[in-house]
């Protein structure tokens, strides 16, 4: 039985891994990173957010509907921009790129996995995952090809290459999805509850999946989701609650194997 | 592999199925209706120019008219109080003969554009033949230089005007029916300078227009109007007709002592309603233009909202605007290809098609005119098919400026 979580104290023990990489440089780097959403009614979504992602790491975000996880998510994939704070990717601040340098930034270095798999319908699943190289290098040359090959190969959808999204199943189309984050060989894989569409069984192999080429690989993973089981299988949870952010440590030495929050 | 911009606009393409058959469609029949429209409105245009103004010298040399002073008003005090005016009316405006015309003629053929002069004594006369009187317009010139200038023998029915002899003629088929003669026939002449003269008809003239004329050689004409050695006018071709009035300006330089008179300047009322055909000619392609980039721009703008979830994952996959912007642009080009190339085959099919529709002869022995007269040339459907691609791209500026700007996060929400 998967255990409940519960809050821990703050200045709690870091992961070994944060630990071991603390000199490394950051893949990802917040600073007082604020969202506002200007309406009617201005609504603070994120209010003064610091956060490190190493290379390597598998950090699980959790959160309350509309607490802000989404957000985050797209302003570290420079799909959003934030009001304020800085945010910087494997070292460029992107408060200073332009809309065009910020979508090279995201072909060179990130990858995205939806709730939903987002593949093109007129696209065959090899297409699908190529498609990021397509559009970082305007032409597919033999090496992606053979390397994209392999990732279908590892994720067993090879067999599926040539079908369409609409004739593949759902688990298959989201292992194609994780192929395509893949495609570039980014140093980050962005995931927006990627099995939350899928049933239970299809979601953990694409989460074992998702964890196994993060370890194989060393892309650093930040996945949004609001399973509790799947968040324990990450390096490092955080929680986001009121526009901020705590980090959770799953208490291994306590014996009802709860979890503490660093402050 | 295609490049990522043409290959995700083909697989749009080919993937919309009914949506881009429709938009191609709309290209494909505003091309046809281009084509269509412009070259029957030319063609008639063309058609009729050539029925006025072939048989028109485009430009006639006389000598300066005389025009005598118009004498001064006098006028005074008239008796009881009141006043009176009195004016000499201008007398009647003579033609004065060109007694050095073969000088003339030399200069004339010297200036570019003109292709041919034909020196010509031209008068009314009465034609008789037994009972029957009829006025008719005199041609009296070389038939080999005059064909050159007003193709006489393309528009014969019968007959012959290469080779007039001195004392034969050719009439125009209206003469001649009037006249009831036919080849073969005699016809007197006689001038209003009262020189009268026998002549054997051996052609009809046929230009389907209700003109009395009648083609006899220089000598005799020189002979019925009693102008000796002299003629009064020389009759130009120009390489253009619409070039005439820049060679009439130039000859009227090089000549002073003469008048040479453009034939625009003869038919102004003419020229204005050529004006008018090809201004509406221009406006119906205009407007199909514009029906159909309107139908291209909503068939795109709706393609750009449903494809805008798509936009939103390119994005996030690292499309940048440009690429975006290219995808649909790219869209919008090949609909304008497909489009503009079907249409110009169709078009060019109706055109020709139309071609085999024939009016019945209007005499015997006369050839059948076209029922729709067209003028298809290759510059009219490649000019038809420029237009409607650029249409198309500017019609698809619009959608693809609005997809790249889309916001990813808003659109895959």
């Amino acid at each position: 039985m998967t255990p409940p979580l519960r809050v821990a104290p703050a200045n709690a023990v870091a992961s070994a891994c944060v630990q071991a990489a603390a000199d490394v440089d950051p893949v990802v780097e917040t600073s007082g990173l604020e969202k506002v959403y200007q309406g009617k009614v201005t609504v603070p979504v994120l209010r003064g957010v610091d956060l490190r992602v190493l290379p390597g790491e598998f950090v699980a975000v959790m959160g309350q509907s509309g607490s802000g996880k989404s957000t985050l998510l797209n302003i570290l994939g420079c799909l959003d921009r934030p009001t304020g704070g800085t945010v910087r990717i494997c070292g460029a601040d992107t408060s200073r790129l332009d809309d065009t340098q910020l979508a090279h930034l995201r072909s060179e270095t990130i990858g995205f996995v939806f709730q939903a798999h987002f593949l093109l319908e007129e696209f065959t699943c090899l297409e699908n995952a190529l498609m990021p190289v397509l559009i970082r290098h305007r032409r597919v040359r033999a090496e992606d090809r053979a390397r994209v090959l392999a990732l279908l190969r590892r994720v067993g959808i090879d067999d599926q290459r040539d079908k369409t999204p609409d004739t593949m199943s759902g688990g298959q189309n989201q292992r194609c999805a994780l192929v395509r984050a893949l495609a570039n060989e980014p140093r980050l894989i962005l995931a927006d509850e990627p099995t939350g569409n899928l049933d239970s069984r299809s979601g953990a192999e694409v989460f074992a999946l998702l964890r196994e080429v993060s370890r194989e690989t060393g892309v650093a993973v930040v996945m949004v989701t609001h399973d509790d089981r799947l968040a324990r299988a990450a390096d490092r949870i955080l929680r986001i609650e009121d526009g901020q952010i705590q980090e959770i440590e799953l208490a291994e030495s306590d014996g009802a194997a709860g979890i503490r929050i660093r402050q | 592999m295609l490049r990522f911009e043409s290959l995700v606009a083909l697989r749009h393409l080919r993937h919309g199925r009914g949506q881009t058959l429709l938009t191609v469609a709309a290209v494909a029949v505003g091309v046809t209706v281009i084509i269509f429209i412009s070259s029957l409105i030319y063609g008639i245009l063309g058609h009729v120019t050539g029925q006025l103004t072939d048989m028109l010298p485009h430009v006639m040399v006389r000598a300066r008219e005389r025009t005598p002073a118009a004498a001064p008003p006098r006028g005074g005090p008239a008796p009881g109080g009141g006043a009176f005016f009195a004016r000499v009316e201008r007398q009647n405006e003579q033609q004065k003969r060109l007694e050095n015309w073969r000088h003339a003629a030399d200069v004339i053929r010297a200036v570019p554009r003109v292709e041919a002069v034909a020196p010509a004594v031209t008068g009314q006369a009465i034609a008789r033949r037994g009972g029957r009187r009829l006025g008719v317009q005199v041609f009296g010139a070389d038939p080999a230089a005059l064909d050159r200038v007003t193709p006489v023998t393309r528009y014969l029915s019968s007959g012959y005007y290469q080779g007039l002899g001195a004392e034969e003629v050719v009439l125009s088929y209206e003469a001649a029916e009037e006249l009831g003669v036919a080849a073969g026939d005699r016809v007197r002449l006689a001038s209003d300078e009262g020189a009268a003269a026998t002549f054997r008809v051996v052609g009809i003239y046929d230009l389907g227009q209700e003109q009395y004329l009648a083609y006899v050689t220089l000598r005799a004409g020189q002979s019925l109007f009693g102008t000796r050695n002299a003629v009064d006018s020389l009759l130009v071709r120009t390489d253009d007709l619409y070039g005439a009035d820049a060679v009439a300006d130039r000859l009227a330089a090089l000549l002073p002592g003469l008048e040479p008179d453009p034939w625009t300047r003869r038919f102004p009322e003419f020229v204005s309603s050529l004006g008018g055909y090809k201004a509406t000619a221009l406006l119906v392609s205009g407007f199909s233009l514009v029906a159909s980039g309107f139908a291209i721009a909503s068939v795109l703008i709706v393609s750009v909202v449903q494809k805008s979830r798509q936009i939103g994952i390119l994005k996030s996959l690292g499309a940048t605007r440009p690429q975006i912007l290219t995808i649909f642009l790219l869209e919008g080009l090949g609909i304008a290809v497909v489009g503009g190339v079907a249409g110009a085959l169709l078009g060019a099919a109706v055109v020709h098609g139309l071609g085999y529709f024939r009016q019945a002869p209007r005499h015997p022995g006369v050839p059948a005119e076209p029922l729709f007269p067209s003028d298809l040339s290759a510059a009219l459907v490649g000019a038809a098919v420029a237009s409607a691609i650029a249409a198309t791209m500017i019609a698809a500026l619009l959608p693809a400026r609005r997809a790249s700007g889309l916001d990813p996060v808003e659109v895959m929400r």
